[in-house]
């Protein structure tokens, strides 16, 4: 790091870790509709994915494989007009939307946290912030929770996408929280 | 096997009001960056500006919008070409105090691939935004700079960036 005028170098820190924060595994998803994190550690209390992709515009997680009727989602929307607030309950997945369609240019992006992940005594919850801008109009931001409704521990996310592919580039990283 | 990662790579706090605040020489070694900021600016209802790698040309885009708790008034901007990121959370009251904070996210920013994706919330007492931006540039991220579109940043104004790097 180079000191700025004013600063103080003192108060330029090294790499110090936090030590709560862990990377437990990376897919690079390009050309794959649906990929998996499997086995997932049961060492943490929160995990937290963060997607950097290219495809389409909304992911559409499932836990443990589970595809009945037992995910709700809620959000707001920004983009060019009014925020906007949008729901589904009874679903068959989590969403997050990036609101437009990530081109093999602009990156859409995810940031999800799941809660007490561990936890056999509550449904368990998520939020996530995800985007894409597209110099144009076509960009937006989702801020959203979602919630599935099962006591089980997590042991597993699947991560389809909305349709077809991930893009060349794509990539998904699982974090562990403690 | 899991391993520690979440660095803190740097911090800056001012010691005085300052036109700008860079990082350089911004390590490579993440995955992520995350940049915490809690800052004021000398001339209210102002908000930070950042630039990558000294890019001061038109090369980026965001879309934004914000509420305002007390009034409910809400607002969007999207500009599609303009020379920096806009941190509109002080539009509605940023006062000369630090009373706006931010956490920015800088997603894959070594890559040399594609262009670069952030993600933000920011708030500043009573107004609360949310931003994803883009640089149109497929240079890895080595440095960047914050000023106030007007002003200078306030004393006391704290940075700091944190690394994320993927298994």
């Amino acid at each position: 790091m180079s000191p700025i005028l004013g600063i103080y170098a003192s108060q330029i820190s090294g790499h110090l870790a936090t030590g709560n924060f862990y990377s437990i595994a990376t897919i690079n998803p390009a050309g794959q509709s649906s990929v998996s994190f499997t086995s997932i550690p049961q060492t943490f209390t929160h995990l937290q994915i963060r997607v950097n992709y290219f495809g389409s515009d909304v992911i559409i997680p499932r836990i443990n494989g589970d595809t009945g009727s037992n995910y709700s989602a809620h959000g707001w929307r920004g983009t060019s007009g009014a925020l906007s607030g949008w729901n589904f309950y009874n679903g068959s997945n989590m969403q997050w939307s990036t609101s437009w369609v990530p081109t093999s240019t602009y990156a859409g992006v995810v940031i999800a946290d799941f809660f007490d992940y561990t936890n056999t005594n509550k449904y368990k919850l998520s939020k996530a912030i995800t985007g894409c801008d597209r110099a144009s109009t076509s960009g937006g931001y989702d801020v959203m929770s979602g919630l599935w409704r099962n006591t089980s521990a997590i042991t597993s996310i699947t991560l389809p996408i909305g349709s077809g592919t991930y893009g060349t580039n794509s990539s998904i990283s699982l974090y562990g929280v403690i | 096997m899991a391993s520690l990662t979440y660095f803190p790579i740097a911090t800056q706090t001012t010691t005085s009001t300052v036109s700008s605040v860079t990082f350089s020489s911004i390590s490579q070694a993440y995955t992520d960056l995350i940049i915490v900021v809690n800052n004021g600016s000398t001339v209210s209802a102002q908000g930070l500006f950042m630039q990558i790698n000294g890019d001061t040309g038109s090369n980026y885009s965001l879309t934004t919008t914000w509420l305002n708790g007390n009034t409910s008034a809400q607002g969007n901007f999207q500009p599609t070409s303009t020379t920096g990121i806009s941190q509109f959370s002080g539009l509605a009251q940023n006062a000369t105090t630090i009373i706006e904070a931010m956490v920015i996210n800088l997603m894959n920013y070594s890559n040399t691939t594609n262009y670069k994706t952030l993600i933000q919330r920011s708030v500043c007492d009573a107004t609360l935004q949310y931003l994803v931006g883009n640089w149109h540039n497929n240079n890895a991220i080595t440095s960047l700079t914050f000023s106030i579109g007007s002003g200078n940043i306030q004393t006391g104004s704290s940075f700091t960036i944190y690394g994320i790097k993927a298994a």
